[in-house]
């Protein structure tokens, strides 16, 4: 699907130690629109050596200190003034449109989601983290000697921060927001599918002038060379990424040379399940969100969905109709509920899944495709198995696609089984007008996560992270900003006497 | 039945580039998230825990995640495209290439 460059495309160069500059070997690659394949701008392709460049700049800053000495309130104060001009520039630019031509997310849900929400999910983690305690006292301890206690709260120091393509700008700032605030140096890479809004969120930081060079610093290319340097090198002290488990172990991998500090994203298969008293209403669109949202490259999607034998007949009907609602298209469309898929590749990964699902016997009920009159992009139809069992691998394996997969059981005891039955522990959901009892089952699933007569929604005061395969770590609220901290355990010995120093005495005589 | 893995001639080709590149390869069989769905060609890598080996490809072994495909034979065919976007750490898209499933 080549297209011509035409001469207008914009390049994106990488921004190391407060400069924009070309990589060293001079290379780009093209960001493509998916709803049509055509090149929408190019991205400088970074080096191992503008990678250690970026790095390197990030330590002399953090060595430095003008950031990261800075107590927290202060640098939320200039988070949330640089804040004004990211929130003007945001809309002034179009980060909307950026986002869906570039990660062909629906112009509906940039407008109302991926944009706003990340923005707001920034704001959010630079006010709290000014209220993160530089000190905090700790209880006086008096054996062997009265002693006077505390916690210095401080940066990690770098943090290598590597971001998927299904939230591009909103991923960015789930990252860059608490580690800046936390007083730490920064080398983003953003997905290379999806570079372009993380790029323009720096440059808007760039051009506020209230960050020291080397704080911040942008790198952009492909993760065999950039990801695993930045995994690897000594001079990283974290790594936080999102993005699959496989990359995530390899992450860890890499990162226990100097035993890093890691947050890690990865994948998952959640279970969404209705109980028998659910409120259908709600539970059938509110499942097909949990699902199709974003094509269903969300990671903490509700692709398995568990559902009463009781209500079988039921509720499947009434998927399909609405399913068959759903309308695929353009994403710079007003009317498209659904996008394309973020590349051909991921197109034929979906495929793959969906013939795997058949093979083994499920039914497709609903999509299975690619939609007729839409062959310029990465488009499948909307997708629903029935007849899937949990041993399946359309089951256990995350598809990352508009699929999802319909499984019956018998009573909540084996709904429970089948949710917990997977290598991941993201999320889940419960559909149920006992809201009691649905927290009772919230409790015994094994997930980070657990909607309940609702999902996908995410905050910027609540822990997100998986059990399990599913990550390490977490992210938003106070409980994802002290990820980006170290508690330095500080002694103040309160006696001149050395009589009391006397556990001293089992080593001297 | 057991489990099968077989590279296409263009993954082949692949290989021979990412070994003269690199040190001793390691292949593991993603799933999950973002690019989970593909193969993955390590360097330095030892086995993960709860893995199975599913065969062995121009001398490199393929490992696949027990935990994910306990009890599937996996027929497996690898082959290489073109993307210079690659995120996926494999050793390859250093290269502009990746390795997928077909």
């Amino acid at each position: 699907m080549a297209t011509a460059v035409s001469e207008s495309v914009k390049t994106y160069q990488l921004y190391i130690d407060g400069e924009w500059r070309d990589a060293t070997s001079g290379e780009t690659f093209p960001s493509i629109n998916p709803s049509n394949g055509e090149v929408i701008a190019n991205v400088a392709k970074a080096t191992r050596e503008d990678t250690q460049a970026a790095i390197a700049a990030a330590r002399r800053s953090f060595e430095k200190g003008e950031w990261a000495t800075k107590s927290f309130r202060a640098r939320s104060d200039i988070m949330l003034q640089a804040f004004k001009h990211i929130a003007q520039v945001a809309i002034e630019r179009d980060w909307a449109t950026i986002e869906s031509q570039d990660a062909g997310v629906t112009i509906r849900l940039a407008n109302l989601s991926h944009v706003p929400v990340g923005l707001e999910h920034f704001r959010s983690l630079a006010v709290q983290g000014g209220e993160i305690k530089d000190y905090e006292p700790l209880p006086w301890v008096d054996m062997p000697a009265v002693a006077w206690n505390f916690v210095n709260r401080e940066p990690v120091g770098v943090i290598g921060q590597i971001i998927p393509w299904n939230f591009p700008l909103m991923m960015a700032c789930w990252k860059l927001a608490p580690a800046l605030v936390a007083g730490n140096s920064v080398i983003l890479k953003p997905a290379s599918y999806t570079c372009l809004t993380a790029l323009e969120l720096i440059r808007a930081l760039d051009e506020t002038g209230l960050f020291p060079k080397g704080v911040i610093n942008i790198v952009t290319g492909p993760g065999g060379s950039v990801g695993e340097e930045l995994a690897a090198h000594p001079e990283v002290d974290k790594v936080a990424f999102t993005g699959s488990t496989e990359v995530g172990r390899r992450i860890m991998q890499l990162a226990s040379g100097t035993v890093k500090k890691v947050t890690l994203e990865l994948g998952g298969k959640s279970a969404n399940i209705i109980l028998p008293d659910a409120d259908l209403d709600l539970a059938i669109d509110g499942s097909l969100f949990a699902t199709f949202l974003h094509q269903g490259q969300v990671c903490e999607s509700g692709t398995r969905l568990l559902v009463p034998e009781s209500l079988h007949d039921e509720v499947l009907e009434r998927l399909v109709a609405r399913t068959r609602e759903i309308v695929v298209g353009d994403a710079a469309d007003l009317e498209s509920g659904m996008g394309p898929l973020v590349s051909d590749v991921q197109l034929q990964t979906v495929k793959r899944y969906v013939e795997i699902g058949k093979q083994e016997g499920a039914r497709v009920v609903v999509g299975g495709k690619q939609p007729e009159g839409l062959d310029r992009g990465y488009f499948f139809e909307p997708t629903i198995f029935d007849g899937v069992t949990n041993d399946m691998r359309i089951a256990q394996e995350e598809i990352f696609g508009p699929v999802l997969s319909v499984i019956t059981y018998k009573n909540t005891g084996e709904a429970l089984q089948i949710a917990n039955d997977s290598i991941y522990g993201l999320a889940g959901g419960i559909w149920s007008q006992d809201i009691p009892e649905a927290i009772s089952l919230a409790k015994r699933i094994r997930t980070g996560t657990v909607w309940i007569n609702d999902f996908h929604l995410l905050n910027d005061v609540s822990p997100f992270g998986g059990y399990k395969q599913s990550g390490v770590g977490k992210e938003l609220g106070m409980h994802g900003l002290l990820e980006y901290t170290i508690a330095k355990h500080i002694h103040v010995a309160q006696s001149n006497k050395r009589a009391d120093r006397f556990i001293w005495d089992t080593l001297l005589p | 039945m057991a489990d099968t893995v077989n590279l296409t001639d263009r993954a082949r080709a692949l290989f021979d580039q990412v070994r003269a590149a690199r040190g001793p390869l390691t292949m593991v069989l993603g799933s999950g998230c973002c690019d989970g769905g593909s193969p993955f060609l390590f360097e330095n890598y030892p086995p993960p825990a709860n893995h199975r080996q599913v065969g062995e490809l121009d001398g490199i072994p393929v490992w696949v995640d027990n935990g994910l495909w306990q009890g599937v034979d996996l027929d497996l065919t690898i082959d290489a495209v073109q993307d210079p976007a690659s995120d996926s750490f494999s050793a390859e898209s250093e290269l502009g290439y990746r390795l997928v499933l077909i």
